[in-house]
């Protein structure tokens, strides 16, 4: 008796505790009694055969008093003791029950979460990037505060470097900024092993940390004394420490050698600080008055210091005065730099500064419109998802509603309480949506894994930006979800509640109130309006970055191999340089299969950009506001050729025409433009008036695109000798063209084993044919189009997924109908055909809607962008047609199977 | 809770036991099996349902746990009747006398012996 006893006990443990409490140890009791009757009685098998009963008894009776649970008596309880342990109970009873659910409809359960998770995870990849591209700020003190400043181009453009001289007078003449400071960005080969890895250094004038607010993590940083005795100190940034020195704290002290050059480490920066800049800080910071000591830059003494028409500083950042504010000291730089171009005109071209508000990382210059305008696409894309998982989250919760309707009147009748239901209810849409929270995190980082090995536009590299999972976006997310899932699982729950029982018992579950059902198909109009607006939408987006990827560039992009080097780190002067690249270029034309190689001070698509205005052009008259502005290159003889540029008049020059006298190969938009009714050719643009600086052209080439595939067509590109470059060319990145008979990736280890050849120091900035250097900087666009992509067919299969299974269910629950009437003897077809009557209205609000708004749409975002064609009947056409079917499809399938079922069963059936 | 006629027949059963005098649960089965000629066999978790159900809406009342027999370690809980417990079954008996006597007045009743 002691064993069944202690079995009893445990079989106890199927009833609610409140009970057990209760009446467990007299239910033990008389149980044990029961047995000992049962042994006496009739020995061993009694025993067993009491047991069968007693288990079969536990089994319901603990089952009804679980059930039992849910109600709550009006008049006194004399069972349930109040207080925590119900809630407790309760909830746990709900999660039961709720998992339970979900185990018995996989499938359903499946596709919620899914949806959820990939909308939820979806959006916050993609606004966490964008966040933090857009709106991180350094870990500087009050960034608020902060201004970033420019002197606008010779040519134009509103950010360009600044002279030193007058920064100097920007900080000493403004009284709304306490402090300017300003930095250049450098590059030098650190150590002293061959083959020396480059780093990114910092040259900062000595108010740059203090202005930021910057302390060492270990050591110190430098500060104006340091800057005023030129001392070759340096501050490393908080990774080359980890990376080089292995976090070793005697490393202050140690020397470094930047470009052969004695440098000492004084401090290390906070972990975490990565400069005012998106995409990554510098590696070493050192003084600007120091820098020569790089030798870097083009001019290898202190002239670059005084000379005012100097531009070279890349960046001021300046901190505002309590009180100032960004107008003020906007309004203040401008009269500053009026009155500094009127004391000194020497520097040429307008100076005007510009001022950013520097609260978030600056973004790199000129991409800020075209980054914007990405998240923007991206983000809106992505939101369009989200709400089609919720449409469709929503449809999938009605459905089962409906579904429930019945048990739910059950429930009530046994005299479950309304309020214990709704508790059960509000679990399992809160499971479900932090289910699908979850889903979504993991999908959220998978995400931005996936993006890391992309660029954003503008060249930052989305892993440089370390983006994390943004916090608030995914609780708006989440929050979203739980919304949407409270609605409409709740909601329509609730209103089964209130129905009689009789009605809903007796209608057999059919369609659901009409309230609902009407909910159903507006939810399923919204979706197939939504499904239209996202496909245009992508389309026209994919349109227009496509129209970028099919750029032609103006010459052959096949079999061209690029090499970018720097000679000035080890200081070539120019002669030495000419003698540099006229051997290699003669060794590397001698190579069978190359046909022609060039230099030059740039390359396409690579950055080096040089721009100019002129101040006249003999024979044209330019209209009062225009500005005569081209962007050039300093090419050898051989560049050209190689380039494989199509010349179109004249021809270019050889090293002997060059050297005597100046000129200058223009482009066919130029040409057309100054000469239009003469050749081109002998024309005279003319650089300075003043100093008589002039050039003839000798050549017209045809249209180029040299930036990014974006560009606009008017692109102005010139190139000239490099014998006109005034010893500049060979000071900052050289470039080698070399084209080839067959596969340019054969060819990149040649190329750089010739360089070495007669260079063994030298170091290969780039080396890469020209079709990977495309592809590169075509990377964000392509990421756009297949983001967009992948999201178009994403909320397409969506939206699909959705219409099909809502319109299933709805045919599905017409089945009695169908039985009635294929009864009655009405033929197969016409049924049919009043069932795909049903589905007519939601499906035609929702094509109506969606093709309404997609052209809207379309005619809205053409106005936005470049070359697109907003109305696009075929995509629209295709995409409706598709959902057609679809629908077609999805309401004749059950429809088809109600109709073969045997009247009376599909009749009696509940 | 308003108790509503006409009450289970398995409650009926327990207050007519318990009219007789308190019992426990075992007793109750017990006396239960006898008075039905084997045909009720209460199971312990059935038996509680109903004495729950009893205990709330008020027709019996529990006592303190009292020895199963003098001298026992074992506590077992008794049942007595309470006073709208005996009201109740009164009135339901009543009830069933009525039906029964309109069943007689149409020879419907098999007497005992016939």
């Amino acid at each position: 008796m002691p064993v069944s006893r202690r079995l009893y006990r445990l079989v106890l443990l199927l009833y609610p505790r409140r009970y057990r409490e209760r009446f467990g140890a007299d239910q033990l009791a008389t149980a044990v009694d029961l047995f000992q009757r049962a042994a006496h009685g009739g020995g061993r098998r009694g025993l067993a055969v009491a047991w069968i009963k007693a288990l079969r008894d536990a089994a319901l009776e603990s089952g009804r008093q679980r059930l039992d649970s849910y109600r709550v008596p009006a008049g006194r309880d004399t069972t349930a003791p109040r207080g925590e342990m119900i809630v407790w109970d309760d909830f746990v009873q709900d999660l039961r029950l709720t998992l339970r659910g979900m185990r018995q409809q996989p499938g359903v359960t499946a596709a919620v979460l899914l949806t959820l998770g990939l909308g939820i995870g979806a959006n916050t990849a993609i606004f966490s990037v964008g966040e933090a591209a857009l709106l991180r700020s350094a870990p500087v003190v009050a960034p608020e505060r902060l201004a970033a400043l420019w002197t606008t181009c010779r040519a134009g453009t509103p950010r360009c470097s600044s002279s030193y001289p007058d920064y100097l007078d920007y900080r000493d003449r403004s009284t709304m900024f306490a402090d300017i400071a300003a930095y250049s960005f450098e590059r030098a080969s650190l150590g002293d092993e061959a083959g020396a890895r480059l780093v990114d250094v910092l040259a900062a004038t000595g108010n740059y940390f203090t202005l930021l607010g910057v302390d060492a993590a270990a050591g110190r940083v430098f500060g104006p004394q340091d800057e005023r005795e030129r001392r070759t100190v340096a501050v490393i940034s908080h990774d080359l420490w980890r990376d080089r020195f292995g976090s070793d704290p005697n490393a202050i002290g140690r020397p470094l050698r930047l470009n052969q050059a004695a440098f000492e480490v004084i401090g290390v920066t906070p972990e975490g600080f990565e400069g005012l800049h998106v995409g990554g800080g510098s590696d070493v910071y050192i003084p600007l008055l120091s820098g020569p000591a790089l030798a870097a830059g083009f001019l290898t003494d202190d002239s670059r210091f005084e000379i005012r028409g100097s531009r070279w500083i890349s960046q001021l950042i300046g901190r505002l005065e309590p009180g100032a504010t960004i107008e003020q000291a906007r309004a203040e730089m401008l009269a500053i730099s009026d009155q500094l171009a009127l004391e000194d005109p020497d520097a040429r071209g307008p100076r005007r500064v510009t001022v950013d508000a520097a609260e978030h990382l600056i973004l790199p210059t000129g991409s800020e419109q075209e980054l914007l305008g990405f998240v923007a696409v991206l983000g809106g894309v992505v939101a369009l998802t989200l709400l089609l998982a919720c449409a469709n989250l929503a449809n999938l919760l009605l459905a089962r509603a409906t579904a429930r309707r019945r048990e739910i009147g059950v429930r009530l009748a046994m005299g479950a309480s309304k309020a214990r239901l709704i508790r059960q209810l509000l679990t399992e849409s809160t499971l479900l949506a932090l289910l699908g929270g979850i889903a979504g995190l993991l999908i959220g980082r998978w995400v931005v894994g996936l993006l890391s090995g992309y660029r954003l536009p503008g060249g930052v590299s989305i892993a440089s930006l370390a983006a994390a999972l943004d916090a608030r976006v995914l609780l708006f997310t989440f929050a979203l979800s739980l919304a949407t899932g409270l609605v409409f699982g709740l909601a329509p729950a609730l209103q089964a509640a209130r129905t009689e029982l009789g009605t809903s018992l007796r209608a057999g579950g059919r369609g659901g109130t009409t309230a609902s059902a009407r909910t159903r198909s507006a939810l399923v109009a919204a979706q197939i309006a939504l499904c239209l607006l996202l496909v245009t939408g992508s389309g026209l987006f994919l349109q227009a970055m496509r129209n970028g990827l099919h750029t032609d560039l103006g010459f052959p992009t096949e079999r061209l191999a690029v090499a970018t080097l720097d000679l000035s780190l080890l200081r070539y002067d120019e002669p030495q340089g000419r003698v540099f690249f006229d051997a290699l270029i003669e060794r590397l034309e001698s190579r069978p299969g190359v046909t022609a190689a060039g230099v030059g001070s740039r390359a396409p698509l690579l950055p080096g950009g040089a721009a100019t205005l002129l101040d006249a052009v003999d024979g044209y008259q330019p209209a009062a506001d225009e500005e005569l502005r081209l962007e050039f290159a300093f090419v050898d003889e051989g560049y050209l050729r190689a380039l494989g540029l199509p010349i179109i008049d004249g021809s270019p020059f050889t090293r002997a025409e060059a050297a005597a006298r100046p000129l200058i190969v223009i482009n066919r938009d130029m040409a057309e433009r100054w000469w239009p009714r003469r050749s081109a050719v002998g024309g005279r643009v003319v650089f300075n008036a003043e100093t008589a600086r002039v050039a003839d052209v000798v050549a017209v080439t045809a249209n180029t695109k040299w930036d990014d595939g974006i560009a606009a067509d008017d692109y102005p590109f010139a190139f000239m000798p490099l014998s006109m470059s005034r010893g500049g060319w060979v000071g900052g990145r050289i470039a080698v063209l070399v084209r080839t008979r067959g596969d340019a990736t054969t060819l990149l280890p040649v190329l750089r084993d010739e360089i070495h050849a007669l260079e063994p120091d030298a170091s290969l900035i780039e080396l890469a044919t020209m079709e990977t250097l495309l592809a590169d900087i075509l990377m964000p666009q392509r990421l756009g189009a297949s983001l967009l992509t992948w999201f178009g067919l994403l909320a397409v299969l969506l939206a699909g997924v959705g219409i099909y299974s809502v319109i299933g269910y709805t045919v599905a629950q017409r089945r009695r109908e169908i039985g009635v009437r294929m009864a009655l003897g009405a033929e197969r077809s016409r049924v049919l055909l009043l069932v795909l009557r049903g589905i007519l209205v939601p499906l035609g609000i929702g094509l109506a809607a969606g093709i309404a708004g997609a052209l809207l749409l379309g005619r809205t975002i053409a106005g936005f962008m470049y070359g697109v064609q907003p109305d696009d009947p075929a995509t629209i056409g295709a995409v409706a047609i598709g959902i057609v079917v679809l629908a077609a499809v999805a309401g004749l399938v059950p429809a088809r199977r109600a109709t073969r079922v045997d009247p009376t069963v599909a009749l009696s059936a509940d | 809770m308003d108790v509503k006629l006409p009450l289970k027949p398995d409650v009926f059963l327990i207050l007519m036991i318990l009219i007789d005098g308190e019992s426990h649960g075992y007793g109750i089965i017990k006396e239960a099996e006898k008075r039905t000629g084997g045909e009720l066999q209460l199971q312990a978790g059935a038996l509680y349902r109903r004495l729950k159900w009893m205990l709330e809406t008020g027709l019996i009342e529990e006592l303190d746990a009292r020895e199963a027999s003098p001298g026992s370690d074992e506590r077992r809980r008794y049942y007595r009747i309470a006073p709208l417990g005996v009201e109740t079954v009164a009135a339901e008996a009543t009830r069933m006398a009525a039906l029964v006597d309109a069943a007689r007045d149409r020879d419907l009743v098999r007497e005992p012996g016939r």
